[in-house]
């Protein structure tokens, strides 16, 4: 039977898993539906997780004749260049993705029998390499560098193919605008520090002094409250991104203590150096 | 009053016999046997390796600690178990041989009423020529993170090479697994990225190649048959995270392979597709398999009745189902609960010294039938886990009688969390933290991947590093008995 491709943005691509049983009578199905589908859609190899079934199972087509590749393994490879290709998954795309010109895999067989194969069929190698991709939670493009990949989806979102939830680190998020705008007065409270400096050569009054004390007397807790605020609300957002280095709660209590203790720095320079009442003055 | 001996002082042995003695109170006794004088907490050994910590970072001496607790802390090796006492005596005891206290090589016999074991393994460093010294010792072609001593030793002959690097001769570092059967892949992995990081802040990286070389017959296996990461509703492999540090980092990789010979500076490999090939090297960490420590069990009669308690393996048989079966066969239930001895009920096994049903990791082999795969891991959290269990077990059974029910840790039940390093530094350190639901997939509960995928997931970063680091001070203040101990998680 002929099954629909699953294609960007269907993240249904990163599911996969080895096939335990091979006396599971849904395992010949599964393999003829692959084959219609390839034949349908004129595909020289198919993943069986392109036809949304979670297995780690690859046919490919050459010169006529099928190859099943079950739990397919490559244990060594030779020659890495970067190849052009095209895959199904990202319709009307050409990529180029580093590749090995020649790998030797295992398989098993739809009995289950184990059987081993060197390639050095660049065509062969570099399809095999690209379908394995998707047999362990991932596609090409998760071999790519961070630009390029940028490059890609910015060129499938011009096509209309915008994933609905992007669900991993956002580059830029909200709970950003408070440590920066918590660095910012972090800024200009280490800036005040200088205010004895200031004072002596442009010869300032008791006043202005006082009321650049007042600032970092605000300041200082405000920083805090801030750092109190930017912690629940980037827990809040980390609930968003599943998959997210900046989210982890480490990183946020890092970046909290940092600028916690600049503060209480900060604050302590400003009682002994800004302060009107400074106890070295 | 009754006795609880615990063999070994390791992770599981420690914790088994520390809650133990706190839960019993003075009233009942609880005997360590331990050939150590200290305890280590393995896993920061591969910051010792890369002379990030000394091994007085790793290490501190039990007796102190034992004497504070009320702990009989003997500095022995266990040799035998008499589970049915001797002719004259029906109490069970063992057979221990002395290392330290001023007895070196005296032997004695200590009675119990309840045993524990966690020896742990014995790294089994002859199973692959070359590799071990033919005395059960590491051989000297290569080096071992497994005990602290072994660490210093690997830091030390680290040094020689990013040395000759300095000078500007090219080297070749090899980081992985002695043998087809072999488990902590995890500290192979930490350890070759600590030592890229290594390389990198010497300044000597241009003139390093380092090489992983593994028994897993894909990158990210662990032992546990890799772990797949919740991505929005479905699924990423660690597959794809170790690929692409291993990518990043610029290590190259040899998998599927067992180490079958080591000579000085080269290593022969066979490969699951039947290829054979030679890797030559000017440093080689390679982890050993593990065994059984090669404990004898009697009867009464003085009998061996060993293969009735131990596996071949050496290890001890519990609540496992040892039925050998196919691998699609093979159930979350196999996994023991209580880790009680099926024939003496009052032997229970924790730690690395259980014997395991069969493998996490599909098993493989070459088409010569070696066995190629990665044996189950069952250390660090997990170890810690069984070995509260059992301690808890046992104290319900003295204190409740021999119905008490039995506290059960299934690693099929359990999850599990691991911090695995790949550079230290408080700045730009590196470490991937991980949590897997539960340590042996379960198919029937979870179909498909095996496992939950709300408590399955990672993220590595210098959050990770950070983890990693107040781990160890937790994990060795806990160790220390220090008070709140008890407080701090397994």
């Amino acid at each position: 039977m002929v099954k629909e491709l699953v294609t960007y943005p269907d993240e249904r691509i990163i599911a996969c898993t080895d096939v335990r049983d091979f006396k599971d009578e849904s395992l010949p199905r599964l393999l003829q539906d692959m084959k219609d589908t390839m034949e349908a859609n004129g595909l020289d190899a198919l993943a069986a997780i392109q036809i949304a079934h979670p297995f780690n199972i690859v046919i490919l087509k050459k010169d006529g004749e099928y190859l099943e590749l079950i739990n397919p393994r490559i244990l060594k490879k030779e020659g890495m260049f970067d190849n052009k290709e095209r895959t199904a998954y990202y319709p009307d795309i050409e990529l180029t993705v580093p590749r090995y010109e020649k790998i030797s895999l295992i398989y098993e067989d739809r009995n289950g029998q184990t059987h081993s194969k060197k390639i050095d069929d660049p065509w062969l190698s570099t399809t095999i390499q690209r379908k394995i991709d998707y047999l362990f939670g991932g596609t090409p493009l998760d071999k790519v560098n961070k630009e390029y990949r940028e490059q890609v989806l910015e060129a499938l979102a011009g096509k209309g193919l915008i994933p609905e939830n992007l669900d991993v680190c956002p580059t830029f998020s909200r709970k950003d605008y408070i440590t920066s705008f918590t660095d910012k007065i972090l800024f200009v409270m280490g800036l005040s520090l200088l205010t004895p400096l200031f004072a002596k050569f442009f010869d300032w009054s008791r006043e202005t002094i006082s009321a650049i004390y007042t600032f970092d007397k605000i300041a200082f807790p405000l920083v805090l409250v801030l750092m109190v605020v930017y912690f629940f609300y980037a827990q809040y957002e980390a609930r968003k991104y599943k998959q997210c280095s900046s989210c982890q709660i480490g990183n946020q209590i890092g970046i909290i203590v940092k600028r916690s203790i600049a503060a209480f720095a900060f604050a302590l320079g400003a009682w002994l150096l800004v302060n009107p009442d400074s106890p070295l003055f | 009053m009754a006795r609880v001996v615990v063999m070994g002082g390791g992770v599981s042995g420690h914790t088994a016999a520390t809650f133990a003695k706190k839960w019993l109170g003075d009233e009942h006794e609880v005997v360590v046997v331990t050939p150590n004088a200290n305890w280590n907490w393995i896993p920061s050994n591969i910051w010792v390796g890369v002379g990030q910590m000394k091994k007085e970072d790793v290490v501190f001496p039990l007796a102190p600690v034992y004497a504070k607790a009320g702990i009989d802390y003997r500095q022995a090796k266990a040799v035998s178990i008499h589970p049915k006492g001797k002719e004259g005596s029906d109490t069970p005891f063992i057979t221990i041989e002395y290392t330290g206290q001023g007895k070196e090589g005296q032997t004695e016999e200590i009675t119990y009423d309840y045993l524990i074991n966690a020896t742990g393994p014995k790294l089994n460093f002859d199973a692959t020529p070359g590799l071990g010294d033919g005395n059960g010792g590491i051989g000297p072609n290569t080096v071992s993170v497994c005990t602290a001593d072994h660490a210093v030793h690997a830091n030390n002959e680290l040094r020689k090479v990013f040395e000759k690097a300095k000078q500007g001769q090219k080297q070749k570092i090899v980081v992985g697994t002695g043998h087809g059967m072999c488990t902590c892949q995890g500290a192979a992995f930490e350890y070759v990225f600590n030592i890229e990081f290594e390389a990198q802040r010497a300044g000597v990286r241009d003139n390093v190649d380092i090489h992983w070389i593994s028994n897993e017959s894909f990158l990210g296996d662990f032992g546990i048959g890799g772990l797949h990461i919740k991505r929005g509703m479905y699924a990423a492999s660690s597959k794809l995270f170790a690929e692409s540090l291993y990518v990043e980092r610029g290590v190259d990789w040899t998998i599927g392979a067992h180490v079958s010979k080591v000579e000085e500076g080269k290593l022969h490999y066979e490969q699951l597709d039947g290829t054979e090939g030679e890797m030559e090297f000017d440093f080689a960490m390679l982890i050993p398999p593990f065994a059984g420590v090669g404990l004898k069990a009697y009867g009464k009669d003085g009998s061996d009745i060993t293969d009735t308690i131990f596996a071949p393996n050496g290890f001890l048989k519990v609540d496992a189902d040892y039925t050998p079966k196919p691998y699609e066969e093979w159930k979350a239930s196999d996994w023991p609960k209580t880790y009680q001895n099926p024939t003496y009920k009052n032997i229970f096994a924790c730690g690395i010294a259980f014997a395991p049903p069969h493998l996490i990791s599909k098993p493989m082999k070459s088409p010569k039938g070696t066995p190629i795969n990665p044996t189950p891991p069952r250390t660090g959290m997990p170890s810690g886990i069984i070995g509260k269990n059992v301690a808890h077990s046992i104290v319900d059974l003295i204190k409740e009688g021999s119905n008490a029910k039995l506290h059960e840790a299934s690693m099929a039940e359990m999850g599990a969390a691991c911090v695995a390093s790949a550079g230290k530094s408080l700045t730009n350190g590196l470490a991937a933290a991980l949590t897997v639901y539960p340590v042996v997939p379960d198919f029937e509960r979870f179909p498909g991947i095996g496992r939950d995928l709300d408590y399955t997931f990672g993220e590595i970063g210098l959050a990770g590093h950070w983890i990693k680091h107040i781990l160890h001070h937790m994990f060795i203040y806990k160790a220390k008995l220090k008070p709140g101990w008890t407080l701090i998680p397994e």
